[in-house]
């Protein structure tokens, strides 16, 4: 009984995500040179050649822009990947085993989430340089204590269901019980949460690079921002549309994450039925 | 002598997925001043449904299709949302079924009494915490724990200032629902004693819904059993529960081991409430009445005049003997 | 009341010590010399000597670790060669106006989104819902930085109503210091209120919605209490809640936006000199910031429990 209408924004997500990906994979074939090597005149305006202009150094926005989609992406898949794994693990081992491994744990996950995150990446950044995959594994290591949190729930209520309990009498061992039969099945929550990840991890790519702390040899859509700061009044197109590939890519996170999250919660199928 | 409160011909449907659904269809009675009436029957049968509409409490998807609800003589359908809202607590207050729950928890219980009396009627805040005072001892309480939070008291104290909650204005009905069913049986006892002595003391007019048909007893003068959404049969209480003049309310009765040590023998009713989005087009008790008839099937039963003050739903209510013995029937109506 | 202060002030120490701990080993696992990482790389190469000497970094790692959390405990968090200041001094300077930017522009933003959000749960489904629903979800999607610069680009270089950077201008025209800085304030305050108010606003509405099914609101209702209160006074209430809980939660969220808007805006505060800190490698800052910025975070938990006591009367401090 579900209308189009209920679907509109899981459906403009979808379709929002898929055309990133495209820009993404198509980005070599569509701007074949380095996107950073200046060919064209600086600071032109949008036009038909250069349809979101040029910067201060002649370089194509629009062909920064492709290329930084993959780093968006990149950032997004990689980081809330790492963290998926780590809070996903470490949170059923949290909520199965209970006692003092659970007591350290939530312990661990409570301070891991007052600390401020950014202000940690940035340390670890500056200090290491800014290597990109060393970059998102930092910011996917931040991540994981919300997702842990939840796992950790999910299989408190999930470990004395039937299934759960006949396949500890069958003789299964705890790592197989934990995670073949109870964590595939709460699972759900932790992805939902984890396309909010994803937008988290492709806004702190931005903010990392509009700080100065990103590898200056690859073109991302935080590092025209961060270039296009000096030329606000002279070449605003350099800072409008980073901007909006930015919220485009996180509207889609959010419409999908959201329509999960809505399916997920118990009571609101309640609602429903 | 004019009615207090009069229905008269209510309906309300609710909107569903499934389609229109006619939680209560055609209902009629009145309550005249110092009268309490007891508004009985299964889950499901409308009996609370109808009083959130005596104040027009409907949920969201709930509306009143037809008929008129007199208080006073003024009809609350037709009446603005101002109107209603002045009407609410002075007129007609009520005391919900969950005392856990209709109290604020982030507020203190005499706060929400001294905002309910401020509301309606220009008193200090001082007058009205002395009328809280007053109310709460005439409900059992302290007047020294009206500062507390609801979480401090318990239970039957929770019920308790629930009801005095809807004194605090001082109704002219007072609408109470299911005001025992999640208490313990001692505390049953004493609400209900509560609610006896209040009506005496006070002469409320009270309208009490339960399906606690013993609770009707003790309480009511008068008693209507609804049965899918309408009335089956309305009467004086003694009088309609030691004789009921419909299958249905003898099969209640019936289910309940002793109200009046009169009866004795146990049966209760086969079968569930018929579905109320397709409703049964004739007489909605039929499919589970053991004594029906092809004329039950067929021909919707009007509510008649069995004796002065009685009505019944039921195509046979003037030969009701008759029917239960099993008898021929005489003169078969049509 | 004061056994559960007393527990809750205990219950920071682990972590602080788990942001000291990171430091350390940020400090021992850099590339290259430790010393270099403490000192950051404007320091002179004496400076660097009897650092390496005070901190016996040929010492084992835990006697090391000693050492540190000594003088830290002291107060010392190292000096700062760019800025040729201890640090300690210049964090404590700089986070006036970071307070001052933070406190007013949530001020605002706590008020107005718990408030749009109440407006929208009210009109449930409506046009009103849809839209605050919407405009939040966009909002939210947007860069804070990225607002920042379109909030320049609007009103400072199209309409030139409003100074675009700093706390306060070289030539004050005889205006009043404060009327200065408010001036100055409003586009970073207005940045950030813009970024945190869609987080007040999703949440009131939701916890509007769930607290409009208790039953005590159809008890207000049934009192004859106009559609208004019930939901500003009775059902707004209740909802503020889970409010506090996430304006507590989110405070390091909130530490990130406005580290992102002081570079914006060059508001002299933590996150500006953060931002310059990167710039100079000057690690004891990068480093002093952390650890000053997690207190932070730590001490605004604090305040919300405290108000959240108050807040509900049904906690009980055990």
């Amino acid at each position: 009984m579900r209308s189009l209408a209920r679907e509109t924004p899981l459906i403009l997500g979808l379709a929002l995500l898929a055309f990133m990906v495209a820009v993404a994979l198509l980005a070599p074939a569509l701007y074949p040179s380095n996107p950073l090597f200046s060919n064209a005149p600086p600071m032109q305006p949008p036009d038909w050649a250069y349809p979101l202009g040029t910067d201060h150094t002649g370089r194509d926005v629009a062909a920064m822009l492709a290329w930084g989609t993959r780093v968006s992406l990149l950032f997004a898949f990689g980081a809330a990947g790492i963290s998926l794994v780590c809070g996903t693990v470490l949170g059923a081992i949290s909520g199965y085993f209970g006692g003092l491994v659970d007591d350290v744990l939530s312990r661990l996950f409570e301070m891991f989430n007052i600390v401020p995150r950014l202000f940690l990446i940035i340390l670890v950044v500056a200090v290491f340089g800014s290597y990109l995959w060393l970059t998102v594994a930092i910011v996917g290591l931040t991540m994981w204590p919300s997702n842990a949190r939840i796992m950790r729930a999910q299989v408190l209520t999930l470990k004395s269901r039937g299934y759960a309990q006949a396949a500890i009498v069958s003789g299964a061992g705890p790592f197989t019980v934990l995670f073949s039969h109870v964590v595939p099945n709460g699972i759900g929550p932790v992805m939902a949460n984890s396309m909010l990840q994803m937008a988290y991890a492709v806004l702190t790519e931005a903010g990392l690079a509009f700080l100065g702390l990103s590898d200056p040899n690859i073109a991302s859509w935080g590092q025209v921002l961060y270039w296009g700061q000096g030329f606000i009044a002279s070449a605003p197109w350099m800072i409008i549309f980073p901007g909006l590939a930015i919220a485009m890519l996180l509207m889609s996170f959010h419409l999908i994450g959201g329509t999960l999250q809505e399916r997920l919660d118990p009571r609101q199928q309640g609602a429903m039925a | 002598m004019s009615h207090l409160l009069e229905v008269a011909g209510l309906r309300i449907d609710f909107t569903t997925r499934r389609g229109s659904l006619g939680a209560v269809n055609d209902i009629s009675f009145t309550l005249r001043a110092g009268e309490s009436l007891g508004l009985v029957g299964e889950s499901g049968c409308g009996k609370s449904t109808t009083a959130y509409a005596l104040m027009r409490l409907l949920p969201g998807n709930g509306r009143i299709t037809a008929g008129k609800v007199l208080i006073d003589g003024k009809d609350i359908v037709a009446a603005s949302e101002d109107e209603v809202r002045r009407i609410r607590w002075q007129d007609i207050a009520i005391v919900f079924q969950n005392a856990m729950t209709a109290l604020n928890p982030v507020r203190r219980i005499g706060d929400q009494m001294v905002a309910a009396l401020t509301e309606h009627q220009p008193v200090s805040r001082a007058e009205a915490l002395d009328r809280a005072r007053a109310i709460f001892e005439k409900v059992g309480l302290s007047p020294s724990r009206l500062m507390n939070y609801p979480h401090e008291f318990s239970g039957g104290m929770k019920q308790r200032a629930v009801i005095a909650l809807a004194l605090m204005c001082q109704p002219r009905i007072l609408l109470a629902d299911e005001p025992t069913t999640a208490l313990d049986v001692v505390a049953q006892r004493q609400v209900l004693e509560l609610l006896a002595g209040l009506k005496a003391e006070f002469g409320l007019s009270l309208i009490l819904i339960s399906h606690d048909i013993s609770a009707v007893a003790e309480l009511c003068d008068r008693v209507a059993v609804m049965y899918a959404g309408q009335i089956a049969e309305e009467g004086p209480t003694r009088e309609t529960l030691l004789n009921p003049r419909h299958p249905y309310t003898r099969g209640l009765v019936a289910s309940i081991p002793s109200i009046y040590d009169e009866i004795t023998t146990l049966s209760s009713i086969e079968g569930v409430p018929p579905d109320l989005v397709n409703p049964p087009l004739a007489c909605r008790f039929a499919p589970r009445c053991p004594h029906a008839q092809p004329i039950c099937a067929q021909v919707p039963p009007p509510m008649v005049e069995v004796a002065p003050g009685r009505r019944s739903r039921c195509h046979f209510a003037t030969q009701f003997d008759v029917l239960i013995a099993g008898k021929e029937i005489a003169n078969v109506p049509t | 009341m004061l056994r559960y202060l007393a527990r809750r002030i205990l219950q920071i120490f682990p972590v602080v010590l788990l942001a000291v701990m990171m430091n350390f080993l940020l400090i021992n696992l850099a590339p290259g010399d430790p010393a270099v990482v403490m000192a950051g790389e404007h320091a002179p190469v004496e400076y660097i000597a009897e650092l390496r000497k005070s901190y016996g970094l040929d010492a084992p790692v835990l006697e090391r670790l000693g050492t540190y959390l000594v003088k830290l405990m002291h107060g010392d968090l190292g000096y700062s060669f760019a800025y040729r200041r201890p640090v300690l001094e210049l964090l404590l300077e700089r986070a006036q106006a970071t307070m001052l930017l933070v406190l007013i522009s949530q001020f605002f933003s706590i008020l107005l989104g718990t408030w749009l959000g109440a407006y929208a749960a009210r009109h449930h489904n409506r046009i009103a819902d849809k839209l605050i629903s919407y405009g939040t979800i966009l909002l939210y999607c947007m860069p804070i930085f990225w607002i920042g610069m379109m909030l320049i680009m609007i009103f400072a270089v199209k309409l030139q109503w409003l100074p675009s950077s700093g706390m306060t201008s070289f030539m004050s025209f005889g205006r009043p210091r404060w009327i200065d800085i408010a001036i100055h304030m409003i586009l970073p305050a207005t940045c950030l209120f813009l970024h945190t108010l869609p987080i007040y606003a999703k949440l009131a509405r939701a916890s509007v919605l769930e607290v409009a099914r208790e039953d005590f609101i159809t008890t207000a209702r049934a009192i004859g209490f106009s559609e208004r209160v019930v939901y500003m006074r009775h059902a707004l209430r209740n909802a503020l809640l889970p409010t506090v809980t996430v304006a507590g939660l989110s405070l390091s969220a909130l530490l990130t936006g406005a580290l992102l808007v002081e570079t914006v805006f060059a508001w002299p505060g933590l996150g500006r000199l953060m931002f310059e800190a990167v710039s100079a490698r000057d690690y004891p800052v990068l480093m002093g910031g952390f650890l000053f910025a997690t207190l932070l975070v730590i001490i605004g938990n604090f305040i919300v429990d405290v108000i959240y006591t108050y807040l509900d009367p049904r906690v009980i401090y055990s």
